[in-house]
């Protein structure tokens, strides 16, 4: 091959230039946006991981070598939201994945009114999770909402419970977001399911295994690979989330609910309209840098146990 | 198919769009209108007054004789970052409704017009009390014309007051925590309890509250003291556990910490809280017009202090003045109307009037004729215990203070709901600081602030 | 043994009503909020600040002509119609010229480009890159524009582009070969031959991209702040909740989402099978 290459013709590199021209010419409308909106911004946060700098009219960024990334190592309140970050992101997959799949087992046969109530589960996803959160917030007021009342009138409560104070904030918040994905997940296991192989299940029946049974020995272990897709997917998610904490919320109380994704942010805009933030770039840049590199790791982390499951198998 | 249909009337909208955004980029950037006129652009950050405003700017518009638009809007939510983005592109309007951090952010790089310069002897005179030097004076440059002001009142219930037998307003912290302690326990059962605050922003409950009282507690102003040039925020423990108290469950209203300010007052309209304390500006016309109210069943009082006896004044928030942009190719028409529109004694007085703030030129207070309902109140104007304090070096400055963690509300929040020790967030708030400050100092960014001989009496 | 059979069919019985109940509460928790919202834009403030009933006491639609007329919700509803359409268009024609040209040619820098792509996929620096966007659009004079906004929307698309590569790569070569050989050049191939067949996988992107958009809050927000004008619903709304009269205008807030929620309803409701079957695309292929 290499030899080949090297006796090539002027017209045959040329013909090659013309190849690779056209190639450019389909791409280049999605690569004029892939390195503004997403390589530039990358190499710009790296940049200012460096550098202390606060915004026009503040003076020129200044060079600051580690000092950022080692503030950042001591930022008590950031490592708060980093295990923030977990429970919310575990709380939120262990709870979500089961009832997605059961709600898939009750819904994978393909009739009319299934397909009605999937839509219904599925509904809340394609909602804003900006707007719902102002409506969550309105819901789940201590003193007005109807979450309480409805509570009170049932007797299951006989004082408000203050759900967006500290000790529920979280809570509430994995209710949202639960709210907000179980019918993405749903979906996504039904499309597992579907791909269970019948011949399985018909034989496991014919050997006298309960539903029960088939569902533990059959349908469980060959959704083994798409499982892991999901488990993948709600992992990464749960680390991205940041319009509902951001809306209902806004981190508080006492930062209770305060998440990586939104500490970054904070110091570059500021949360809520009330909030007077000084902006530090560098700061946060670096913020932002640990962060992905944390949720980086997770991701590498699953990926590597999940590997090893499939030598147990 | 009828996705199909949606996916084929989406791309024939998207055409649409496409030219629609090719064409119409922007506005008009020349800074004048198709039938010749100047416009002078205004930008705003209040939506209280914008109506009473907008009214001033149309007649105007309607009798100018130098051929001026004057155009006014308003960046309710997001005033301080919009002006942020706008000046790096230098794209800022002509006149800009007075904020403080935009004001401190650009006053050192020549952004706003020295008003001397365009103002003749007689406004000079007019205005000649509302001149602080280091605040709106620097260097012989006058900035601009502050007309109205707020401070911080505690705000409270009379009606409830009434019912558990409270005679007067709490003046000191121990009755305040008392009288909450007394409402809460005695209704209670009602729905009613004793205090509120918005605590859901930290800084925007406390910058009313808590730093007020510091100030006339102590004379030390935002952590800073001014006597000694350094931050200390060793003398705020006592008050910080006052503070714990009011906040518990046995004085406060549920869910405070969740809580934003306007629910915090429909909740006070309706009879559920007891006190809370706010700025004397914005609460006339919220319970005028937003959540109506019985002038009668609330007044309002100083803020209670721990010791009740006060050794400085608690600031005075300017809350009226316009800023010129010295870069405005028209910064001198802008002048002129803004002292057109906003400086005639007119308009000083239909604002007082109107309620729209509080006015702290003595001459129009004296002319005004204030409705019932505020002119009751007493303590909704300024007063004796008020006073225009100096700069902290964080409010000169805020990008040569930059504290390393979180800043002091949101310290103190961790105390009063974390229950973190008092002591140890205290002193390391004080280092924290002070670093922030000296690192300042050293990379030329701030500048030393120490008043020899600082009486927080007459600052 | 037939007892046996009985309390099978027995458990099997109640395993069915457990299955029917948690079924419907699973419904009621994912509509009640739905609901709520369109009910409670119908109610008066009071009604709403007091807490109360289900249904409101009498039906107020003049809180959507205060809405519309007042709190200046036609213009939002145009700016969010125009951008996420122009947002979808653009994402959908990039996606489909790269996804494309990665599936079918060899060129010089195609593996970095690809590496490139996918590591896009997992490295997520959040919102912050908004930052950097926002100043690179600024030094092109198109931050105050709808243009710019668009752009920074539409963004890189890298997971897209790597969904419509792997489903170009399912279709045949031979089709485009024998196409080729008939004359065609390579826009021929991709313009007449495969555009047609990528149609169902760019349906998926569409509506994706069209729901990202017309939800989106945190990038629009921040792409307009120094020109409130271009203001989408979602952001017009949820800024409602920090203006002045807030408290004062929960039923306008309500009905204000129940504005931004139903366009996206009615084309969810026309196209659910299309959503649910692309994101099933998305996950098994990704």
């Amino acid at each position: 091959m290499k030899k080949k290459r090297t006796k090539m013709t002027a017209g045959h590199r040329k013909k090659l230039f013309k190849r690779n021209m056209e190639a450019y010419s389909f791409l280049l409308p999605n690569l004029i946006l892939f390195i503004l909106c997403s390589i530039y911004p990358v190499i710009w946060t790296l940049k200012y991981v460096f550098y202390q700098y606060g915004g026009i009219g503040t003076g020129d960024p200044k060079w600051v070598g580690l000092h950022n990334l080692i503030r950042v190592f001591q930022d008590e309140v950031y490592w708060q939201s980093v295990i923030n970050t977990f429970v919310y992101g575990f709380g939120k997959v262990l709870i979500i994945i089961p009832l997605a799949f059961f709600l898939a087992l009750l819904l994978n046969r393909q009739t009319r009114f299934n397909g009605i109530a999937q839509s219904m589960v599925f509904l809340p996803t394609i909602m804003s999770s900006a707007v719902m959160g102002l409506v969550f917030y309105l819901l789940f007021n201590a003193y007005n909402g109807q979450v309480n009342q409805y509570l009170m009138s049932l007797n299951i409560i006989d004082s408000p419970i203050n759900w967006l104070g500290k000790e529920h904030a979280m809570t509430t918040l994995i209710i949202t977001a639960i709210w907000g994905g179980v019918g993405n997940y749903m979906v996504y296991f039904i499309a597992g399911l579907q791909q269970v192989a019948k011949d399985a299940l018909e034989s496991a029946k014919i050997d006298g295994a309960g539903p029960v049974q088939t569902l533990w020995y059959v349908t469980i272990p060959m959704m083994g690979p798409i499982l892991k897709i999901i488990l993948m997917l709600s992992i990464t998610s749960a680390f991205n989330d940041i319009t509902n904490v951001m809306v209902l919320t806004e981190g508080g109380p006492n930062n209770a609910t305060m998440v990586m994704s939104l500490y970054g942010y904070r110091y570059f805009f500021p949360i809520s309209a009330s909030e007077a933030v000084v902006p530090q770039y560098g700061y946060g840049a670096a913020v932002s840098v640990v962060s992905a590199v944390i949720a980086g790791a997770v991701t590498v982390l699953y990926l590597r146990a999940s590997r090893k499951l499939d030598d147990i198998y | 198919m009828k996705c199909k249909r949606i996916l084929a009337l989406m791309t024939a909208g998207a055409m649409t769009a496409a030219l629609v955004t090719g064409c119409g980029g922007g506005k008009d950037e020349s800074g004048s209108t198709e039938d010749g006129k100047t416009v002078i652009t205004i930008w705003s950050k209040d939506r209280h007054d914008a109506n009473f405003i907008q009214e001033r700017i149309d007649e105007y518009n309607e009798t100018n004789t130098d051929n001026v638009q004057v155009e006014y809007e308003l960046y309710t939510d997001n005033f301080e970052q919009a002006v942020d983005l706008a000046a790096q592109s230098g794209e800022l309007p002509d006149i800009l409704k007075l904020q403080d951090q935009v004001y401190n952010k650009y006053v050192n790089q020549g952004q706003w017009a020295d008003l001397y310069q365009y103002m003749d002897d007689d406004m000079k005179e007019y205005f000649k009390d509302e001149v602080y030097e280091g605040i709106n004076e620097i260097d012989g440059k006058l900035y601009y014309i502050p007309t109205c002001g707020t401070t911080g009142r505690l705000i409270y219930n009379t009606e409830i007051f009434d019912r558990v037998g409270i005679e007067a307003p709490p003046t000191t912290m121990e009755e305040m925590v008392e009288d909450a302690k007394l409402i809460t326990s005695e209704l209670s059962g009602e729905g009613i309890y004793g205090f509120a605050q918005h605590m859901k922003s930290a800084s925007s409950a406390l910058e009313r509250s808590l730093d007020l009282q510091m100030e006339r507690e102590t004379g030390i102003k935002k952590g800073f003291d001014f006597a000694k040039g350094e931050y200390d925020f060793s003398g705020y423990k006592e008050l910080l556990g006052y503070w714990t108290e009011l906040l518990s469950d046995e004085c406060a209203f549920p869910g405070c910490e969740a809580l934003d300010i306007d629910p915090l007052r429909t909740q006070f309209a309706n009879g559920k809280i007891g006190m809370y304390i706010s700025w004397t500006h914005s609460e006339p016309g919220v319970y005028m017009d937003q959540f109506p109210m019985d002038s009668d069943k609330w007044d309002v009082a100083p803020i209670p202090t721990v010791s009740g006896e006060d050794v400085g004044k608690q600031n005075i928030t300017f809350t009226s003045a316009y800023l010129i942009n010295a870069e405005s190719k028209n910064a001198e028409l802008a002048f002129k109307v803004y002292k057109d529109i906003f400086t005639t004694e007119d308009f000083l007085i239909g604002y007082q009037e109107g309620g729209y703030g509080v006015s702290i030129i003595p001459d129009i207070v004296e002319k005004a004729a204030l409705s019932d309902e505020i002119a009751d109140k007493e303590w909704l104007q300024m007063q004796d215990i008020d006073g225009v304090l100096p700069l902290t070096p964080q409010e000169k400055n805020a990008q040569a203070v930059v504290v390393e963690g979180e800043d002091y509300y949101k310290t103190f929040e961790s105390v009063y709901y974390g229950g973190e020790d008092v002591d140890a967030a205290l002193a390391d708030l004080t280092d924290r600081y002070n670093k922030a400050y000296q690192q300042g100092i050293e990379d030329g960014t701030g500048t030393e602030v120490k008043i020899e001989n600082y009486d927080p009496m007459n600052p | 043994m037939e007892s046996a059979v009985k309390s099978r069919r027995l458990s099997a019985k109640a395993g069915r009503v457990c299955g029917i109940l948690f079924l419907v509460v699973m419904i009621l928790f994912t509509l009640y909020p739905i609901i709520y919202t369109v009910l409670g834009s119908l109610k008066t403030n009071a009604e709403l600040t007091a807490g109360g009933s289900f249904f409101p006491e009498e039906w107020q639609f003049q809180n959507y002509y205060q809405a519309f007329v007042q709190a200046d919700f036609v213009k939002y509803t145009a700016n969010s119609v125009i951008l996420a359409v122009s947002t979808t268009a653009l994402a959908v024609v990039s996606c489909a010229l790269a996804g494309f040209m990665f599936a079918r040619r060899d060129f010089a820098g195609k593996k970095i480009l690809l590496a490139l792509y996918t590591s896009m996929m997992f490295i997520s620096l959040g919102s912050v890159t908004l930052y950097p966007i926002y100043q690179f659009l600024q030094n092109l004079g198109l931050d105050k524009s709808m243009a710019g906004l668009v752009i920074a929307l539409t963004g890189g698309q890298a997971v897209n582009v790597l969904l419509v590569m792997g489903f170009v790569k399912g279709i045949p070569k031979e089709l485009d070969e024998a196409a080729i050989i008939d004359g065609c050049t390579i826009y021929g191939v991709f313009g007449r031959i495969l555009l047609p067949l990528m149609k169902p996988i760019l349906a998926v992107v569409a509506l994706f991209v069209f729901r990202n958009t017309w939800n989106d809050y945190i990038t629009t927000l921040i792409m307009t702040i120094t020109n409130p004008d271009l203001q989408t619903l979602t952001v017009a709304v949820v800024q409602l909740k920090y203006s002045v009269n807030a408290a004062a205008e929960w039923h306008i807030m309500l009905a204000g989402a129940s504005i931004a929620i139903i366009p996206i309803l009615i084309v969810y409701l026309l196209c659910n099978k299309q959503f649910i079957a692309g994101l099933t695309a998305g996950a098994v292929k990704g």
